[in-house]
């Protein structure tokens, strides 16, 4: 048992820390303005490879493990939730299905691009009528001469607004349920697709998420991806590695906030001395490290499983439930210990527990995933 | 080409900095340390070189064991190999410039490259007595390196009071860098990977045949003074007798 990272890990962090706070940090300020994702960063991660972290050399990926994919993850959403959010869907959801089940074409055409940040992906998934209830995707495809055609529309897809293809799920057998489930490539340029608009959100600002609707879109046969209604059981493969990272995430996340308030904490004085000295303040920063401590661990651990290519279902549910409801929390003490400084906008500290929130939310709530881990347990 | 570049290992200059309590240093505990960052400069003009002329960039430091980790960062920003010259008390410039001049002699470069000042001791010495030691020609506080055809001179743009000079040097040359000669690029993930595999040999000073007597001796390191608070005054005539009588700076 070793908890140490490597060498090569722990360079990487520096490195990823750096980027982040030089190269991204001058992002958020306009990002939080106009909600508007600054779509040249995907090829400026590219070109460093943070965008093909854990996938093998020969299709352009770095060759390093997840673990390190999950530390590049929670360094940038200190920095920036928001990218971290929508780098890790391009990432996990949108490009890592077409590496895992697609074929040699789809891979050149697809997740080669992807990994240097020529190709934005989205994943479309959630739809207006379906979220947690994935078997009961209403999208469909039905077979047509020369290939398929594909019917429906898709909501809250992340990169939507500007991505360049669509790792869709759609039903190719609607009365099978999950079995009846396919994932299809669609190019967003494709006749009848329509990306819509950013849509408004609480926080996570810049991080655009839009729908997509798709009228009589004609795809051709190459653009199945893996087997017919093998799609729920790749999704699900893509959901547990999602969920890792976005437990890394929270973690970044809780740490940019937690680092913070600690800072404040020591600084701000009141009945003359450090407000960290009263046992209100100190008490609460001691569980925020404690419980920052515990989310990487279990992030950690998922990565591990995950590396190993063991179940990881219940501790990838658990590590993203534990780390973004603990990102909650530690948002919520930072915000409480800098008081009016904390409610204020010229601090982070409201942007973190805005952000928080959808941890909680997408890619499984807290609820489903408690679901998940009962099941798994046998309930 | 081949290109000898310093690595210096240097405490993060965002880092408080405490000093031990015998102040026979400072502590080292749970601080970060990094390139010196005019040594980055210095790496990255060396790659950008290579880049262009092909050859090898060969980092060096001076210094404890641990400097190996800012030799692996070098590495992996993408220069070939390392030579780390153990020496676990505190050198001073000339003693880094005398084992400058050994391996120089081993490696035979076509140039050294390092910064023109490391932001811990700000001694700013060692390309100058390197090149002394050496008898070869220097050019410091370079913004600007141009390199003829064949490599055989660099024109170098120095920034100095009121403007720049450019100095012509022979290579093989010292010439130290100042910030405005490049950006240093970040270390990529495939590269950071590579860096691992990449050779760093262990040079102990006797083994370079250099003598390990340090000129300067570091006697103990002072914290900086607390400031006091100022003092209010009630009137502009107040302030200049003040100024005269208490800080007597008029």
């Amino acid at each position: 048992m070793d908890f140490s990272l490597t060498p090569e890990q722990k360079m990487f962090q520096e490195a990823v820390a750096r980027f982040a706070k030089e190269k991204l940090e001058p992002y958020v300020k306009t990002m939080e303005s106009t909600d508007r994702f600054p779509v040249e960063v995907f090829k400026v991660l590219g070109e460093l490879g943070y965008l093909g972290v854990h996938f093998p050399p020969e299709y352009g990926g770095s060759g390093a493990d997840f673990t390190t994919f999950c530390i590049f993850i929670e360094e940038v959403s200190k920095v920036s939730p928001a990218i971290g959010v929508n780098v890790l869907l391009h990432t996990l959801m949108g490009s890592a299905p077409v590496f895992l089940v697609g074929n040699e074409d789809q891979k050149q055409k697809y997740f080669v691009p992807a990994v240097t940040g020529e190709k934005v992906a989205a994943a479309g998934l959630t739809e207006p009528n379906v979220g947690s209830s994935a078997a009961d995707i209403e999208t469909t495809a039905k077979k047509v001469n020369g290939g398929w055609l594909i019917n429906g529309s898709k909501m809250f897809t992340s990169n939507g607004p500007y991505c360049d293809f669509i790792t869709l799920v759609a039903s190719t057998d609607r009365a099978k349920r999950h079995k009846g489930i396919s994932l299809f490539l669609v190019d967003s340029r494709t006749s009848g697709v329509t990306l819509g608009p950013n849509i408004p959100r609480m926080g996570i600002m810049g991080g655009e998420a839009g729908s997509v609707a798709l009228e009589n879109v004609h795809v051709p046969q190459e653009a199945l991806l893996g087997e017919e209604g093998k799609g729920f059981y790749y999704l699900m493969e893509a959901l547990n590695a999602t969920r890792v990272a976005l437990g890394a995430g929270a973690v970044g996340l809780a740490r940019a906030a937690f680092e913070r308030a600690l800072q404040y904490a020591k600084d701000r004085q009141q009945f003359g001395q450090p407000i960290g000295k009263f046992q209100g303040v100190s008490f609460k920063l001691a569980d925020m490290a404690l419980e920052i401590e515990l989310a990487r661990l279990m992030v950690y651990k998922a990565a591990w499983l995950l590396e190993r290519q063991e179940k990881v279902v219940k501790e990838a549910a658990m590590a993203k439930l534990f780390a973004s409801e603990m990102a909650n929390r530690v948002a919520h003490r930072a915000l409480q210990i800098h008081g009016g400084y904390g409610y204020a906008k010229e601090q982070p500290l409201e942007r973190y527990y805005r952000d928080a929130r959808l941890f909680e939310i997408f890619q499984g709530t807290s609820e489903i995933l408690r679901v998940i881990v009962s099941g798994q347990l046998g309930l | 080409m081949k290109v000898l570049v310093a690595c210096k290992r240097v405490p993060d200059p965002s880092a408080k900095i405490k000093v031990k309590q015998d102040g026979s240093s400072i502590e080292a505990e749970g601080l970060k340390f990094v390139i010196s960052a005019l040594d980055e400069v210095a790496i990255e003009e060396g790659l950008r070189m290579k880049e262009r002329r092909g050859g090898e960039v060969i980092l060096f430091s001076v210094g404890n064991v641990q400097a190996e980790e800012q030799l692996r960062m070098g590495l992996a920003m993408g220069a070939d190999r390392g030579i780390l010259v153990v020496y676990e008390g505190f050198p001073d410039s000339d003693l880094v410039a005398r084992a400058i001049a050994a391996i120089f002699r081993e490696e035979q470069p076509d140039l050294v490259l390092m910064g023109k000042v490391s932001p811990d001791t700000e001694a700013g010495q060692v390309g100058q007595l390197a090149a002394e030691y050496l008898g070869l020609p220097q050019a410091t506080f370079a913004s600007k390196i141009e390199l003829d055809a064949d490599g055989s001179k660099a024109v170098v743009t120095r920034e100095v009071e009121g403007g720049h000079e450019r100095v012509e040097v022979q290579l093989p040359a010292v010439i130290t860098c100042d910030f405005r000669l490049n950006t240093p690029r970040y270390a990529s993930v495939p590269m950071i990977m590579k860096a691992r595999a990449k050779p760093i040999t262990k040079a102990p000073l006797d083994g370079l045949g250099v003598e390990a007597i340090a000129k300067v001796k570091l006697r103990n390191l002072l914290p900086s003074p607390q400031r006091k608070a100022g003092v209010r005054v009630e009137s502009v005539k107040d302030l200049l007798r003040c100024l005269k009588e208490e800080a007597k700076v008029i």
